[in-house]
């Protein structure tokens, strides 16, 4: 498991939604950019769970469940909006340039989230849900629907172009 | 592997993601102990992961946020009573066995359509419940999405996020100075908020019709009390409106 917290046996609502909320509005957050969204994304996985969560047989997937039914319905504003990237950038950065530590230390959460979105969606999102540590790598794959090996290249693109991005932003302050 | 590989498999290790032994990682692992360049790359490698994850996961959520998922699950849950009501009810009506077969095949038919047209009545919420709720987002109401005093500039913000746009409201309320709009999902749709100024600030919520069961089209405003607050209910042009104000019914009067 890539977190510590418990997940209720014979899931109580309240409990559900006190254990996951806020993980779930962390990524909502560093999908949508923003408050208002993110809120509206995680009351609607709450609300999916609440009618149609009674199919999940499986308790220890409660998360996971969550957190892929969230996506999906980012997914599904995304092409209302006709937004969606469907194309994989060619690999420009898998270079990764040499970031110090002290120039992500002098950032808040807020610029984190600004430099994520940033970053090409198809490598945002396995990216996002790496550095939220909620799930594990093979949690992560279920959830994008991606092989492991996908995600895990995915990551270390996406890193490569967060930490250009990062260098670019925050190298000369 | 070479060092090469070992840092390709190591860009992206986080050994808190790992589900079990990974025979791959133990040997670049190995190798970054025994390279002191290596191991420098590496530990500068986690620092920079570990500083990131932290600045995510200081994000938190708004305040209203867990109180508005409970309520609109709560409001679920009585929805599904009220479902459940009208279907035992529906059973009572199930005409008795000794009447001939082909009434009972003829009652059970009007039977299932009822339950048919029930279940469709019931799917929605109820206005009683839209009023809660946006009385419940009001209280806990922190701040609005867009700060504009035009209307039309509001209206198209709405229109942008899919949210219901008012088509016609009392020109009283439409030459009030705008303050600014937002827009949230409840019970599945989209529910609109343009906050007005005046004396006090006025919230003018808008839904869909469509999403909230309605038996009556309310057309003349029904304007009742909430504690400090006054709230106005009515349809118009396919939507439902909700006004309300911190203060009394008169303050609302004058506007509808």
């Amino acid at each position: 498991m890539a977190s510590n917290e418990q997940v209720p046996n014979d899931i109580d609502f309240e409990e559900l939604v006190e254990t996951y909320y806020t993980p779930l509005y962390r990524f909502a957050y560093s999908l949508a950019g923003n408050e208002s969204d993110a809120s509206d994304l995680t009351q609607q996985a709450f609300y999916i769970w609440a009618t149609k969560g009674s199919s999940l047989r499986d308790t220890s997937k409660v998360k996971s469940w969550l957190f892929t039914s969230l996506y999906r319905e980012f997914l599904r504003i995304r092409r209302r909006s006709s937004h969606t990237a469907t194309y994989e950038p060619d690999l420009l950065e898998s270079e990764h340039p040499a970031v110090t530590p002290d120039i992500v230390r002098s950032m808040d959460a807020s610029s984190a989230v600004e430099r994520l979105q940033d970053v090409d969606e198809i490598y945002r999102i396995p990216l996002t849900l790496f550095y939220l540590q909620d799930l594990s790598y093979k949690e992560i794959a279920g959830t994008l629907e991606l092989p492991i090996g996908t995600v895990m290249s995915r990551l270390s693109r996406g890193k490569a172009q967060l930490k250009s991005i990062v260098l670019r932003l925050n190298g000369g302050k | 592997m070479d060092k090469i590989e070992a840092k390709r498999i190591l860009t992206s290790y986080n050994p808190r993601l790992l589900s079990g032994d990974d025979e791959q990682i133990r040997s670049a692992l190995e190798i970054v102990e025994s390279d002191p360049e290596l191991k420098a790359w590496f530990d500068e490698e986690r620092e920079f992961d570990e500083i990131f994850s932290d600045r995510l996961r200081a994000i938190q959520p708004p305040v209203f946020l867990k109180q508005a998922i409970l309520d609109q699950y709560n409001a679920s849950a009585e929805l599904s009573e009220a479902d459940k009501s009208k279907r035992s009810k529906l059973i009572f009506w199930k005409p008795a066995v000794i009447v001939p077969l082909a009434a009972s095949i003829v009652a059970l038919m009007a039977v299932a359509v009822h339950l048919v047209q029930s279940r469709n009545e019931v799917a929605k919420p109820s206005l009683d419940q839209l009023v809660r709720a946006t009385t419940h987002h009001a209280d806990q109401f922190d701040g609005l999405e867009f700060v504009n005093g035009d209307l039309d500039s509001v209206r198209k913000f709405l229109a942008a996020q899919n949210a219901p746009v008012p088509t016609k409201m009392p020109r009283s309320i439409s030459d009030l100075e705008s303050i600014g709009c937002l827009s949230f999902v409840w019970q599945g749709s989209r529910v609109g908020l343009i906050c007005f100024r005046d004396d006090e600030v006025y919230h003018l919520y808008v839904a869909d019709r469509d999403a909230i069961q309605i038996l009556h089209d309310q057309q003349s405003p029904k304007v009742q009390q909430s504690g400090n607050r006054s709230i106005a209910t009515w349809t118009e042009n396919a939507q439902v409106f909700i006004l309300m104000v911190d203060g009394k019914p008169d303050q609302l009067a004058r506007f509808l």
